[in-house]
């Protein structure tokens, strides 16, 4: 009488690829959201893109039409002071000539710089420089504020130059975002091949070393992909 | 094993490939849909572009025109003080050189200010001239008044949210799809399970672009 031997139980053959099929479900809907990310990315870094596009545009506009006010402004600032400066010498030459007793030429020089000071001071109603009180000059030898003129020129320039750079900035990072999910999928695309070589080969030892790489491919491009969205 | 052979039978898998045929189909006409949607999105944004360019050229012309016409009518009215102060002295020939002036090359510089030196309708109480109003009244009369690059960026926002919608969509459906592409080269019971989880996400992905599309609709009055 022979006592048979235990029969070993055998592990499930179909194990590896069972496993290589979940991880193809896995990796064709981690694939969908992926996509989704990258064209939802892709869209904002459009948006960004025109936005900053169209700022450049409004900033070259605005710089435009502060160069068309700032010319206006110192052209008749140019003007006023020219003015004022014929009608004080004017003045001065008028004295100079009453000393030498020519009384004539004096009248005649006194009316000119009365004729160039009343030029200065209609022409100061016209300019910005002499009816705003933030630039206006505070006594009468004085000059208008221009630093502080120039300054206020360029606030409205200077913020649409900001908000361009800021849309600048947000177009790179999510275009480098669209463009890294990109990268992410060609990995994925990798791990198919290798979840769909596991499902052909026969051999174990093959089924198991293609399901283990994709599922370390797998595991890398969701990391990467967390890194990407978060960062 | 007759339950396995009856989902193995020739029929099922004809059912499921029609099924796929199906799915196939509707995902094509989604990623076509997504795809007229983008590409209406793009030319808005290129439309909205081009006439943010217009407007900023018609723009600066406008306040070139004003301030050209203001600086003249500042030389008018420096003019004329000079004239006045001419034409008050006791001097004959400076009276005289006062009353040429306004009558000659004050008219002449007046041409050249108008509307703005010329016209009431800008005239300020100071002496000056109402510099903004001219501004206003040169763009409203400009053909580049009606374009509104904002307004076509907006729209062309909303069909940027509307293709991100319908991506998901797409995704749905290809999910769909590779479930029912299991079914097709799967056995038994599990081709069973396989086919109606397909066939669930293609209902779903239906229900969901259709609602996409109303809301969109609604949201775009009928644009969608």
């Amino acid at each position: 009488m022979s006592e048979s031997l235990p029969v070993p139980t055998p592990r499930s053959p179909d194990r590896w690829k069972t496993a290589a099929l979940v991880l193809t479900i896995l990796t064709t809907v981690f694939a969908s959201v992926l996509a989704a990310l990258q064209t939802d990315a892709d869209l904002r870094a459009s948006t960004a893109d025109r936005d900053s596009q169209s700022l450049a545009v409004l900033a070259s506009g605005e710089l435009q039409r502060t160069g068309i006010v700032a010319n206006y402004e110192f052209s008749l600032l140019v003007e006023i002071i020219k003015d004022l400066q014929t009608g004080t010498v004017l003045e001065l030459t008028a004295l100079e000539q009453q000393a030498r007793g020519e009384e004539g030429n004096a009248e005649t020089s006194l009316l000119l710089a009365a004729a160039a000071k009343a030029r200065s001071e209609h022409g100061q109603a016209f300019s910005t420089l002499y009816t705003d009180s933030r630039y206006a000059p505070t006594d009468e030898s004085a000059f208008p504020d221009l630093q502080a003129y120039s300054q206020d020129l360029y606030i409205r320039p200077n913020e649409i130059v900001a908000q361009q750079n800021e849309a600048a900035d947000l177009y790179h990072l999510w275009s480098s975002r669209a463009d890294a999910y990109v990268t992410v999928l060609t990995v994925l695309a990798v791990a198919f091949f290798l979840f769909g070589l596991a499902q052909t080969v026969q051999a174990l030892q093959l089924q198991r070393f293609f399901v283990l790489s994709g599922t370390l491919l797998l595991a890398g491009a969701i990391l990467w992909t967390v890194s990407i969205t978060l960062g | 094993m007759q339950t396995a052979s009856r989902f193995d039978s020739p029929r099922w898998e004809l059912a499921t490939a029609v099924v796929i045929g199906i799915v196939s189909l509707s995902t094509a006409l989604a990623v076509w849909w997504t795809s007229t949607i983008a590409s209406r999105r793009a030319d808005l944004n290129r439309q909205g572009m081009i006439d943010a360019i217009k407007v900023q050229a018609g723009t600066n012309e406008d306040w070139r025109k004003a301030y050209e016409e203001a600086a003249y009518a500042a030389r008018y009215a420096i003019g004329a003080a000079e004239a006045e102060a001419l034409v008050a002295s006791d001097d004959p020939g400076a009276r005289a050189r006062g009353e040429n002036l306004k009558a000659y090359l004050l008219p002449n510089l007046q041409l050249m200010a108008a509307p703005l030196g010329s016209d009431l309708e800008y005239a300020l109480p100071a002496g000056t001239y109402d510099i903004p109003r001219r501004i206003q009244d040169l763009e409203a009369g400009s053909d580049l008044a009606a374009l509104d690059p904002a307004e076509s960026f907006a729209t062309a926002d909303r069909l940027g949210a509307q293709q991100r919608w319908l991506v998901v969509g797409s995704v749905l459906l290809a999910i769909s799809l590779f479930w029912l592409a299991l079914a097709q080269i799967g056995h038994g019971r599990r081709r069973l399970l396989t086919f109606f989880v397909g066939l669930g996400f293609f209902a779903a992905s239906l229900f969901y672009l259709l609602v996409v599309s109303v809301v969109f609709a609604l949201i775009q009055g009928g644009a969608a």
